[in-house]
């Protein structure tokens, strides 16, 4: 709890800190991940996701030798969004911290847990009624960025020369746009010396 | 000594620059591809191993 008071009072004291008032009118587009709440700002044509109150997503992580997404700590969380905008050209920016009214999503912890709010363009697939590239089609750019799939992981790929790891790469994390894929969203974090 | 990858990938670079370029979709639109991600979702049962918290 002590990194989501430091974020509490740095939002308040920086003039981040998103009120409900704020953030209900953008238009909901999706309520149904594991790790956000995500919304659409039509002014500058953004999706805004927020963090589910008192979690701040996954990042990749090892148990008994294996990549598994594990839940990310405020600070792993924005090293991932800062991952994807240097590895994939992203323009993700924190856009602040929310305070929940309601219980913590986490069972024991305390009402009033925040979230950690981002934004990023929003990305048109070629065809909107199915914007998501196929496997075989994300097999084709993660291999050409030097990505070698990690059987052991659900969808998991390998960096060997930059000693990343990515997990979550399924179809709907990736965009097909008229000129190419892009992800969206992927677990990403750079591995230890000695994963 | 290992010779790092340079990212963003060329074909990143471009399909970024060219989405920079395109004017901006009517919320309809935008609203059908969100829509259809999310039937995408529940059609495949797709969390990719993660959870929400609190189910």
């Amino acid at each position: 709890m002590e990194a989501q008071d430091r974020l509490r009072r740095w939002a308040e004291e920086a003039g981040h800190l998103i009120s409900e008032s704020e953030w209900l009118p953008l238009k909901l587009v999706s309520a149904a991940t594991a790790e956000h709440e995500v919304r659409y700002r039509q002014s500058d044509h953004r999706a805004v996701k927020r963090t589910w109150p008192g979690t701040f997503g996954f990042v990749p992580g090892t148990r008994d030798g294996r990549w598994v997404p594990v839940p990310a700590t405020p600070q792993e969380y924005l090293l991932r969004q800062a991952l994807q905008n240097e590895l994939f050209g992203d323009d993700i920016r924190l856009e602040g911290v929310m305070v929940s009214d309601g219980p913590s999503m986490i069972i024991g912890q305390p009402s009033g847990g925040i979230s950690l709010v981002v934004s990023q363009r929003w990305v048109e697939a070629a065809n909107s009624a199915r914007p998501h590239p196929d496997e075989n089609q994300i097999t084709t750019i993660m291999q050409a960025m030097g990505f070698t799939r990690l059987f052991s992981a659900l969808f998991g790929w390998w960096h060997e020369e930059n000693s990343l790891v990515i997990l979550d790469a399924k179809p709907d994390n990736f965009i097909l746009t008229p000129s190419g894929i892009l992800p969206i969203d992927l677990l990403i974090a750079e591995a230890p010396p000695d994963a | 000594m290992k010779t790092k990858t340079k990212f963003p990938h060329p074909e990143i670079i471009a399909a970024r620059k060219a989405l920079a370029n395109r004017p901006q979709q009517p919320l309809e639109k935008v609203l059908e591809q969100a829509r259809a991600s999310e039937e995408w979702r529940r059609k495949t049962g797709s969390a990719g191993g993660l959870k929400r918290p609190g189910t």
